[in-house]
């Protein structure tokens, strides 16, 4: 708008002067010719004073009134007259472009605003004149008669003008506004339909719209949008509010114009026009006198004001033009900000992009297409015509998007519910199956357990370890007292006895399984079954022992059929009954040789297979049997060299002999062999543990390790062993166990640590950190060198070296005695003279490295030299050290990092690309927030 | 690579109540909270953290500026994401490590012998088990080239050989007449450094003496620094001397006060060397100080050999008091300690970890002495693999880089034999390639010689360069050194030399330019010629500005 008046102004001021000369001249010639269009041009000129919008809306009424009225100079109209020249040229240019009527003239509310504004500044006011007059000359003949016949026409052809133009003008505002608001299209026709009458309306009461449009501020700025060509989503808002008092105004002057419009076709005089005719009938018209004229004007404005609904207000006067320009301009300022900081955010964003990359992806033809991930193709999104056909083909054949899933459903239900023919099919298969696993595998299989038995003992032991700690746990838990059994031991036996007894109930002799063996004789043919069935009886011995309380409190012994379960005959005889009986059970397997019944193992081929499997099996068989021979020897020979222990002299505690350990151990062994032979009587088995205890404690040697390994055989542990002894044998008292606890502990402790089996015999000897003896040994060996004390000696001197000192700097006065080898008394006396000086160290005794670890000594003077490469200040943008220093700890160099990082690392900043750089069209980011803040505010 | 083990992450076992309300205890680290996709991304960084992190994450709340804030955040997610990559780019490792494993418990993996395996392995492979029988010239030495390409053997009594030991091919073979003490590559095959009866000599790889090093009298060991080009030598009057082979200049001589050393070695991670002495003690020394930086008291004898694992980590000493013990040599802490039938008279550590000892005859391979990824060490009380007991009176076991070979130095010669799992599976071609070309190895030369760290560089911690020096300023002012000559001006002094007031520079920087050259002084004259000629662009714009362009030319100068 300010633009245009800053054109526009000028032009006026110029021409103004020119105009008055020129135009009266014309008027000389014309004044009767152009009589009657003069009083018509009063009569639209007479409406007063109008805003922008409709100035512009109603150019066409304007321009007639103000051409045919030159010299007009009422003050009211001075702000027309500045407007005026400009919309008629437009006007004219509009006609220039029209056909010959001249009639369907348009009003340049459109895109080429504009450019018309910058035509019409070219036109000085003598062309315009003269194309007007060339205009009305060549073309305007029949309007002129027209006009001349009488005002009724005139008034009528006016108001089709108006109808038209502001038509035309309104349209353009509305589809805009519709735009942008994708209204429905009923309610775009009604809004036509509106339109139309408003146009009428707007011929006649222009005034009062005009005055509405002023009261709102709103309105205004949709105007100005509009004017700008804005189509911008931001004027969203003021566009709606335009609209609406668009709108409003139809509804306030609606009724009256559609009547007059519904009059005025019909030919029908309305009031108004009865009253025009009175005037006209009153000779009025070609009365020639000034005065007259002005008063008949008068009259009429008098008489349309007391017609209108909103009579009797007169509007504002308008804005001095200065200032008027001024608030366009502001606001002209404004929008401009507002487009502008549209950009803000991506110029920021860009300007802190680490990588720019040009062309930019916003210009690229791809732009926008999603390559992730392709989603199905349904009929709806069906982008051309190949696909829509080929879904309609799918949908057809039922494999369509919609179809799947119900066949998938009906498929799997088929697959679920096999056919009888199928099953027996099925059937068949495996029992060939079955029929061509060889019996050679069924071997390999048992061969296996038998390993994994192997596997299961030695876990067992480590099992039986632990127990026994826990037990000693318990044990120390209870205290040293006279009591024979810990609580929780004796729990745990009772639990025991319980569970066995439990089990012995019948429930396995009597099972389901053992009952449908038998009755299948399943004994006969199968393997696997006879086996169970000979660890089901072998356990059921082993129950029983339990049950008359003597079984270990092993826990893992329930666990059932296949599973390895291992029965401990008794503590002391275990490991040699189980190695005894895996051999045997080996050489059982050793002397079976599987008979070929079935024809096809008989076939060549299958024999060979056959052969070489078992071959394999024989090979795992005899390493099974050899190491667990080697084993056996491992702990005899272990047996042996374990008789470790405090000599204890003196008398006995009681009276009997003392037995050297070895014979003991001799005498030991075949009782135990004899516990771990399958069908012992526990009675003697017990008996014999009892002896072997009682010999133990009664002993010249404790036999402390000796004591230890037992126990940590079974997990009974020597406390149960007295009880045992209570129940079965009597020879023996039992001695209380706060003795033997603690060398026991002792001797756990020392053969706690693992001992490897193969390098020992190999000469290699590992580690014993707890063999205390040696290292103080050695300790004591090395502190002769005096390696020890001369280390720590040294270190101290470095830690006073750089620690904080204390340097006296006294200086004694005059005849007084200063130094070294002072006497305290004289120390003494210069004390209060002294000045002392403390030094601060390299590191605080409390603060080093080295603090608590003797055999470490780090200096902690600072490295000259290094400092070369020490950053002597923090650099600027960082605000603590260790910020900076973590800065420094991505390293860029490919030997550190991958070849992705790298590149990335070393990526320049701008990468220009080959191919045309476009601008950027459109803002690439938004700014975030910025209407929630603005919210945030206005609450 | 190593095999790390899968670590319990020690989750909290939730409170359950009867209505289903799960009790949360810690709102923050709670994986209940997050999805399957979730809590498999946060093992994901967590695993690769471990593996390939770089330090703590710093707290970027309390940073103040907002745009060292964004800066510091940014860096943050960049060391993520290079960690997570390093992680992935795991996958592109074509080869997977693995080591002899027992079928079942009875099994031990210390009673396969060399012939078991070299029938199961590969002809290429079973190729790589070899003995050479050289029982003349007395116990041998070995070593291999950084890439494991070439081995060289030294004979006590003067033979020395260098070969493609792969091939079988000979490079050199001289016999020097002159007792050895020690041997040892040179940054690449093409040179190597003798320690003979007085001097220490560098022969090329045809056997040709190049360099006699005058100053390195008596030496009985030697170490090579290969990303700092330096020899570092111990004679037996316990200097410590480091000699740039680059530029052939002597770096320092330190007196170590410990009398003659008896074992040395390098820490690969940080340059540091580390001697044992006869008192038990192992001192760690840098070139920047007089004094050790440390001193560990290892031994109750002398400290007979020494070997450290490739990241630094962990040291493995064995002593004369039959003892071998492993430090972890960050905290300065033992962690534990072996008692040994004899004492270890070598120490090797494989890239894999596997720790080689050699004691007599005999040689042992330990696994899992150490194990980075646990809090704990254990005790291993069984020794991976064995080896010897033929009468053959092992000097030096060494491992051969990227394979799994070791090579023992003993009195009748060199064998190698095959260790599976010692090497490591995936090699780093920027690192060391062992299938090098000619044009590699020369291109890798001199990019490590662009590459080369400076002697001041060496220090416990090798990240230290670039960090903030906390000194104060009086202790700064304290340190500083009052004798150091002042920094001369190279502008004033280039100047200075010529009549003319500019044309002094100008003909300097004209003259280099032919010699193309660029170093500090050019630098610097470029840059004072630069600002002149600005200076002057603008004096004359302004005189334009003012009297116009005519009348310019007449302006006074100043």
């Amino acid at each position: 708008m300010a633009r245009r008046q800053a054109h526009g102004r000028p032009l006026l001021r110029e021409s103004g002067p020119k105009k008055s000369g020129s135009k009266k001249a014309k008027h000389s010639i014309r004044s009767t010719a152009l009589n009657a269009f003069s009083i018509a041009a009063d009569q639209v000129d007479g409406r007063g004073p109008r805003g922008p919008r409709t100035r512009q809306l109603d150019v066409e009424a304007e321009f007639h009134g103000k051409r045919r009225k030159p010299d007009s100079s009422d003050d009211e109209d001075e702000d027309d007259d500045d407007e005026r020249p400009r919309k008629r040229i437009a006007r004219e240019d509009d006609e220039g472009a029209d056909d010959s009527d001249g009639l369907e003239w348009r009003v340049g509310v459109d895109e080429d605003d504009d450019s018309e504004i910058d035509s019409d500044d070219a036109f000085g006011e003598s062309d315009e004149e003269n194309l007007g007059i060339t205009k009305n000359t060549s073309k305007g003949k029949g309007h002129k008669v027209e006009y001349s016949e009488g005002e009724d026409e005139d008034m009528e052809g006016v108001e089709q003008d108006d109808d038209t133009s502001s038509l035309g003008s309104e349209a353009i505002d509305l589809a805009t506004a519709l735009d942008q608001w994708q209204e429905s299209e009923s309610e775009q026709e009604l809004e036509n339909a509106a339109e139309d009458d408003e146009s009428v309306s707007d011929g006649e009461e222009s005034a009062s719209a005009e005055e509405d449009e002023s009261t709102s501020p709103s309105s205004d700025a949709g105007v100005f949008d509009e004017e700008y060509g804005y189509d911008d989503e931001d004027a969203t808002d003021s566009a709606y509010n335009a609209l609406h008092s668009v709108i409003s105004d139809f509804q306030d002057g609606g009724k009256n114009g559609k009547e007059r419009l519904d009059a005025s076709d019909l030919g029908i005089s309305t009031p108004k026009d009865a009253h025009m005719k009175t005037l006209k009938d009153l000779g009025l018209n070609s009365t020639k006198g000034g005065d007259v004229q002005k008063t008949v004007k008068k009259l009429k404005r008098e008489d349309k004001r007391a017609s209108k609904p909103g009579a009797g207000k007169k509007t504002d006067a308008p804005l001095p033009q200065r200032q008027q320009a001024k608030l366009d301009r502001s606001a002209a300022y404004e929008k401009t900000n507002e487009t502008l900081d549209r950009w803000t955010e991506t110029v920021k964003h860009n300007r802190r992009a680490e990588h720019l990359i040009f062309p930019l992806a916003q210009n690229s033809e791809t732009h926008g297409v999603d390559r992730d991930a392709i989603a199905p193709i349904t009929k709806a999104t069906a982008a051309n015509d190949l696909e829509s056909t080929i879904m309609n083909i799918m949908e057809e054949s039922g494999l369509g998007p919609s179809a799947p899933r119900e066949t998938q459903a009906l498929s799997n239900e088929n697959l679920n519910k096999p056919s009888k023919s199928e099953m027996k099919e099925r059937n068949a298969a495996l029992r060939r199956e079955r029929l061509l696993q060889s019996q050679e595998e069924a071997r390999a299989k048992r061969i296996k357990k038998i390993k994994s038995k192997a596997y299961h003992r030695i876990h067992r032991k480590a099992e039986q370890r632990k127990q026994m700690k826990e037990l000693e746990a318990l044990e120390e838990a209870a205290g040293e007292d006279g009591k024979t059994m810990s609580l929780g031991e004796q729990e745990l036996d009772d639990l025991n006895r319980q569970r066995a007894i439990v089990r012995m109930g019948g429930k396995h002799k009597d099972s389901k399984w053992a009952k449908k063996g038998a009755k299948a004789g399943r004994a006969v043919w199968d393997d696997e079954f006879k086996t169970s069935l000979k660890e089901m009886s072998r356990r059921e011995i082993d129950l029983r022992r339990r049950i008359e309380g003597k079984g270990d409190s092993d826990s893992e012994v329930d666990s059932v059929g296949e599973s390895y379960s291992e029965s401990d005959a008794d503590p002391g005889a275990d490991p040699d009954a189980k190695r005894k009986q895996l051999l045997e059970e080996v050489e059982l397997l050793r002397g079976e040789y599987p008979t070929t019944e079935d024809k096809l193992l008989r076939l060549p081929f299958m024999q060979r297979v056959e052969a070489k499997k078992r071959a394999e099996n024989e090979a795992l068989l005899k390493q099974i049997s050899k190491e667990l021979a080697s084993d056996g020897e491992d702990k005899s020979s272990d047996d042996e060299s374990v008789d470790i222990g405090r000599r204890s002299y003196g008398q006995p505690t009681k009276g009997e002999k003392s037995r050297p350990a070895l014979a003991m151990e001799k005498i030991n062994k075949p009782s135990a062999h004899a516990a771990a032979s399958e069908d012992d009587e526990p009675l003697s088995a017990s008996a014999a543990e009892g002896a072997e205890y009682g010999s133990a404690m009664t002993n010249g040697w404790e036999i402390a390790a000796k004591s230890a390994r037992t126990s940590k055989k079974s997990k009974k542990g020597p406390k149960p062993q007295v009880a045992e002894l209570g129940i079965n044998a009597e020879v023996l008292t039992a001695r209380p166990v706060g003795k033997t606890a603690v060398p026991l502990r002792q001797a756990s402790r020392h053969q706690s640590q693992p001992k490897p089996n193969g390098p020992v015999g190999q000469g290699l000897e590992i580690d014993d950190t707890s063999s205390s003896d040696d290292s103080s040994e050695d300790e004591s060996q090395a502190d002769d060198e005096g390696v020890v004390s001369g280390f720590a000696a040294e270190k101290q001197a470095l830690v006073r070296d750089e620690g904080d000192k204390v340097i006296d700097e006294t200086i004694p006065g005059w005849g007084s005695w200063a130094g070294e080898g002072l006497s305290k008394r004289e120390e003494k006396r210069t004390k209060e003279r002294r000045f002392l000086k403390k030094v601060e160290g390299v590191v605080k005794e409390k603060a080093r490295k080295d603090r608590g670890k003797e055999k470490v000594m780090i200096n902690e003077k600072m490295i000259r030299k290094n400092g070369k490469y020490l950053a002597s200040q923090l650099p600027h943008p960082f605000e603590s050290r260790e910020q900076y220093e973590r800065s420094l700890h991505l390293p860029v160099g490919q030997e550190w990092v991958t070849k992705e990082t790298f590149q990335d690392a070393t990526k320049p900043r701008v990468i220009v690309k080959q191919g045309v750089i476009a601008p950027m069209s459109k803002p690439m980011y938004q700014a975030s927030g910025t209407a929630a803040g603005g919210g945030g505010k206005k609450r | 690579m190593e095999v790390d083990t899968a670590v319990d992450e020690g989750r909290i076992a939730p409170e359950k109540y009867d209505n289903g309300a799960v009790a949360v205890r810690s709102s923050r680290n709670n994986n209940l909270l997050l999805n399957k996709k979730e809590r498999e991304n946060l093992r994901r960084v967590k695993e690769a953290h471990k593996a390939y992190g770089r330090g703590k994450k710093i707290n970027l709340r309390n940073i103040k500026d907002k745009k060292l804030r964004s800066n510091l955040k940014s860096l943050e997610g960049k060391v993520q994401d290079a960690t997570l990559k390093a992680k992935d780019v795991e996958i592109l490792h074509e080869e997977t490590p693995g080591f002899l494993e027992p079928e079942h418990e009875l099994e031990r993996t210390y009673r396969v012998r060399q012939e078991d395996i070299q029938e199961n392995v590969a002809i290429s492979t079973a190729k790589k088990r070899f003995e050479l029988k050289l029982d003349q010239l007395g116990p041998y030495m070995c070593e291999y080239t950084r890439n494991g390409g070439d081995l060289l053997i030294a004979g006590r009594k003067g033979h020395v050989a260098t070969m493609d030991w792969r091939t079988g091919k000979l490079g050199c073979e001289i016999q020097l007449n002159e007792i050895v003490r020690d041997v040892r590559w040179l940054h690449q095959n093409q040179f190597f450094a003798v320690a003979q009866k007085s001097n220490v000599y560098i022969y090329d790889r045809m056997g040709v003496e190049v360099h006699c090093l005058q100053k390195h009298r008596d030496v009985t060991h030697m170490e090579f620094l290969p990303y700092h080009f330096l020899l570092a030598t111990l004679g037996t009057s316990g200097w410590l001397k480091y000699q740039d082979t680059s530029t052939g200049k002597l770096v320092t001589e330190i007196q170590t006060k410990l009398g003659p050393p008896v074992s040395a070695t390098h820490n690969p991670h940080n340059a540091i060397m580390h001697v044992g002495h006869q008192n038990g003690t192992v001192t760690l020394w840098s070139p920047n100080s007089t004094e050790p930086l440390v001193k560990l008291l290892c031994h109750r004898g002398p400290v007979r050999s020494l070997a450290i694992d490739r990241e630094g980590r962990y040291m493995v000493t064995g002593g004369q008091d039959q003892k071998m013990s492993v430090w972890d040599i960050r905290m300065f802490k033992e962690v534990s300690t072996y008692r040994m039938r004899k004492p270890l008279s070598s120490i090797a550590i494989s890239e894999t970890g596997l720790t080689a000892t050699a004691w007599g005859t005999k040689s042992t391979i330990w696994k899992g002495l150490f194990d980075k990824n646990v809090s704990e060490q254990k005790h291993v009380s069984t020794p991976y693999m064995e080896w010897g007991g033929e009468g053959k009176q092992i000097d030096r076991l060494r491992w051969c880089p990227y394979e799994d070979v070791l090579g023992y130095g003993h009195d009748e010669g060199f064998s190698s034999i095959i260790i599976p799992g010692a090497g490591e599976a995936n090699f780093d071609a920027f690192e060391s390639n062992p299938f090098e070309t000619k044009k590699q190895r020369q291109e890798g030369e001199v990019k490590s010689l662009l590459n080369k760290l400076q002697p001041e560089m060496i220090a416990l911690n090798p990240n230290f360069v670039g960090n903030l020096d906390l000194r104060s300023q009086e202790q700064r002012q304290a340190e500083k050194d009052l004798d150091a000559p002042p920094e001369e001006n190279v502008v004033e002094k280039v100047r200075n030399k010529a009549r003319g007031k500019n044309s002094a520079l100008k003909r300097y920087i004209r003259k280099q330019k032919k010699r193309n050259i660029i170093d500090d002084k050019k630098l610097k004259v470029e840059a004072e010629w630069e600002k002149i000629k600005s200076e002057r662009q603008g004096k004359k714009a302004k005189n334009e500005e003012d009297y116009g362009v005519a009348l310019s030319r007449f302006a006074r100068p100043e």
